[in-house]
């Protein structure tokens, strides 16, 4: 209705705005002549009326054929002979070209503005659209809704049935929804389960001819949300409605994703406040084990100095030294196997020099087990190797302090690290009784014993060879037991050069 | 009181590690005094005569740490720290505010003792010589006026960077430099944390001194702290 009338004001301007105006100039200008103002008046009363019409007609052609129409009536009844042509003047040629040039310069200025105007008024509809819409996701409770609110939108302002299947990325789960002309429609959709399907959709829908589609992609490019509605309703929708309706789906991705970035960001927190109370929860507890233990041990030794040796009660205090010891190295391993598996953090690695590690294991093993032959081979060439000092030598520890105890004291225990295709080869070998087939596949389980013995029988390995196989992976790297051929276990393990996970 | 034997002051909260700290160093035959308190601690510096401290971070007035800060402002009484703190930070850190040493609990009394021994030595060299220019250490020789390394005798090349690096642990030898005190003075505060340039200048220096870097006679490597350079 609107537009008809708009069209039937414009055909009215159009056809009756050019004569009216030069009417009223020629009457004017038979005013001024009457009343003897000077002929260059009446000339420019005719330029105004040209003005006039360009802005009423807006179109150059009009403006072209009217500014003619007025300088020949101008030069008819205004210029010497009067009531009759004269072509041959040359002022009249200048009015001419003077009234053509002004009626397409105003006609141009006039379709400009115009423009303008239209296009201020798109945006303004645009923008209330999406003020609308970005109001209403911005209360939405869930992606669902968020998803829900925009097609129902879009289905509104295009008026047609549209389809949307997105991929919440909050939980990682699917969703479809059909709107017809602004109302919901239950009648389709089976809930989309996994990737696979919503890939399957995706793509039955996208090879579907008869559907124009809208792809919306996440920030990593991924395909969050597929918009299809029939191609020949997508073809009566305009440009601007079409900008909108890209908008207000890019809008509901971007949420969704500002949402689950912020969802994140939250849970990152919490671990992270749950981190530190247990990091803080384990070196509280270090400490606290740490003093008794430093009691135990230090006034055992106190009383075996008071002691002679040849008393029972010497032996008696050393036992209690080597339990206290044993201890010691079973909360080590704790301590740092609860710190490992609840925090990959854990692990500080730096570029350690190979002799040192073997070095300060060297120191401890004589300390550890005065007397017992170590056999070291590491090559002369200088090591680094990314690793956690601390727990590497913890682990060459456990290894050996398992060969001493699995094999007679006059064994000899071999060591040696090699270099190895990218990464650095540890091995630790002994001459004793090896280690049962049936138990090999179990040996780094947690709290798993040799089946030559009770799994409560004291001092077993279980958690040592656990703590290994844990430090180890969590350097990357890899461990494996066997047995030599010629006798006695053989723990290998490998460390990468090149540290990937810090960089 | 006999002037003769050297003074040991234990400053520890708890009872029993006290007790067989006392024991084990009275057995050794040195004075010992007690501190359960930082401020005691503080006081029995100020007020008495002290040859070592061995001294608990834990300690229930004031932190270990502003302890030694304290003490260092006066004194250069050599400081052992006892900790059950086992974090190679807490170390290095305690190591860097002047403590000479640092033994993580449970630790064994002769390995305490002998920390104590080479503490004691260092107040004795700091005593006797005003200024030293030549270092001896086993077969090692560092003569600083003429800027060269002996090693049984034989002089030894170094590069200016090994010499610096060897001169700076034997100037503080017995006690631990840390990691970040060697690569502040080697290469300057700006150079940061990176301990790579230092692994390798490390071993460069050992294959010219140390017969079996695995084995090392000299120059001891204390993991995740720093390195230190035995004196016997």
């Amino acid at each position: 209705m609107d537009n008809k009338n708009k069209t039937k004001i414009a055909f009215y301007q159009n056809v009756y705005s050019g004569p009216l105006f030069i009417v009223l100039a020629t009457l004017v200008g038979a005013f001024f002549k009457y009343t003897e103002i000077p002929e260059t008046n009446i000339a420019i009363v005719y330029l105004l009326a040209v003005v006039a019409i360009s802005i009423f007609t807006q179109r150059y052609i009009l403006s072209i054929r009217y500014s003619v129409l007025a300088t020949l009536v101008f030069n008819y009844f205004f210029t010497a002979p009067y009531f009759a042509f004269e072509i041959d003047n040359i002022s009249y040629i200048i009015t001419f070209v003077m009234m053509v040039t002004v009626s397409l310069i105003i006609t141009m200025l006039t379709q400009r503005i115009k423009t303008n105007a239209a296009i201020a008024n798109l945006r303004a509809e645009e923008n209330a659209r999406l003020y609308k819409i970005t109001n209403a996701i911005s209360v939405a409770g869930s992606v669902d809704e968020i998803m829900t609110i925009s097609v129902q939108n879009i289905s509104e302002m295009c008026n047609t049935e549209v389809v949307l299947v997105y991929n919440n990325i909050l939980d990682n789960t699917y969703g479809q929804c059909r709107f017809v002309k602004g109302i919901y429609d239950n009648t389709s959709s089976e809930p989309i389960k996994n990737d696979i399907e919503f890939k399957t959709i995706i793509n039955s829908y996208e090879n579907n001819s008869i559907l124009r589609k809208w792809k919306t992609a996440g920030q990593e490019g991924q395909i969050l949300a597929l918009l299809c509605m029939p191609r020949d309703q997508a073809s009566k929708i305009d440009v601007s409605a079409q900008r909108i309706l890209i908008m207000i789906m890019e809008n509901a991705v971007m949420t969704m994703e500002r949402i689950a970035a912020a969802e994140k960001q939250n849970q990152l927190l919490q671990e992270n406040e749950r981190e530190r109370y247990r990091s803080n929860l384990l070196r509280a507890i270090s400490h606290d084990l740490r003093t008794p233990l430093s009691g135990i041990m230090g006034t055992s030794e106190m009383i075996m100095r008071m002691t002679d040796k040849a008393d029972d009660r010497y032996e008696l205090a050393q036992e209690i030294i080597d339990d206290a010891e044993w201890l010691h190295s079973l909360m080590e391993n704790i301590l740092n196997l609860t710190r490992l598996e609840d925090n990959r953090n854990y692990i500080q690695k730096q570029p350690e020099a190979i002799e040192e590690i073997i070095a300060v294991v060297l120191e401890r093993f004589e300390k550890r087990a005065p007397g017992r032959e170590l056999k070291v081979s590491i090559p002369n060439e200088l090591m680094l190797v990314p690793m956690d000092a601390k727990l590497i030598i913890q682990v060459l520890i456990n290894l050996l302090d398992n060969a001493v105890k699995h094999t007679e004291p006059e064994n000899e225990i071999q060591l040696s690290v090699t270099h190895n295709d990218g990464s650095a080869c540890f091995t630790v070998a002994d001459k004793g009784s090896g280690i049962l087939e049936k138990d090999l596949p179990y040996i780094f389980q947690l709290y798993y014993t040799s089946s030559k013995g009770a799994v409560d029988s004291q001092k077993g390995m279980g958690l040592g060879l656990t703590f290994c196989n844990t430090v180890v992976k969590a350097h990357g790297g890899n461990i494996t037991a066997s047995n030599h051929p010629e006798g006695g276990a053989v723990f290998t393990f490998n460390l990468p050069m090149e540290d990937k996970s810090n960089e | 009181m006999n002037d003769t034997k050297e003074n040991i002051l234990v400053v520890e909260d708890d009872m029993q590690i006290r007790n067989f700290i006392c024991y084990s160093v009275r057995n050794e035959g040195y004075n010992c005094k007690i501190a359960v308190t930082g401020t005691q601690a503080i006081n029995a510096v100020l007020n008495e005569s002290v040859d070592v401290i061995i001294l608990d971070l834990g300690l229930p007035d004031i932190d270990g740490i502003d302890v030694i800060n304290e003490i260092r402002q006066w004194s250069e009484i050599p400081i052992i720290v006892v900790s059950a703190r086992d974090q190679d930070k807490e170390k290095a850190y305690a190591l860097d505010m002047g403590a000479d040493d640092y033994l993580t609990k449970p630790f064994s009394s002769t390995e305490l003792l002998a920390r104590i021994r080479v503490a004691l030595r260092h107040v004795k060299r700091r005593g006797n010589s005003i200024k030293q220019t030549v270092i001896q250490v086993g077969g090692l020789r560092l003569d600083m006026d003429k800027h060269l390394v002996f090693l049984d005798e034989k002089e030894v090349h170094m590069t200016p960077m090994e010499y610096s690096l060897l001169s700076l642990l034997l100037k503080n030898r017995g006690k631990v430099v840390t990691t970040a005190a060697i690569i502040k003075e080697l290469w300057g505060p700006g150079y940061g944390q990176d301990t790579q340039a230092l692994r390798t200048l490390m071993a460069g220096l050992r294959r010219k001194i140390e017969l079996n870097p695995a084995k090392p006679r000299y120059i001891m490597t204390e993991i995740g702290v720093g390195y230190r350079i035995v004196e016997e």
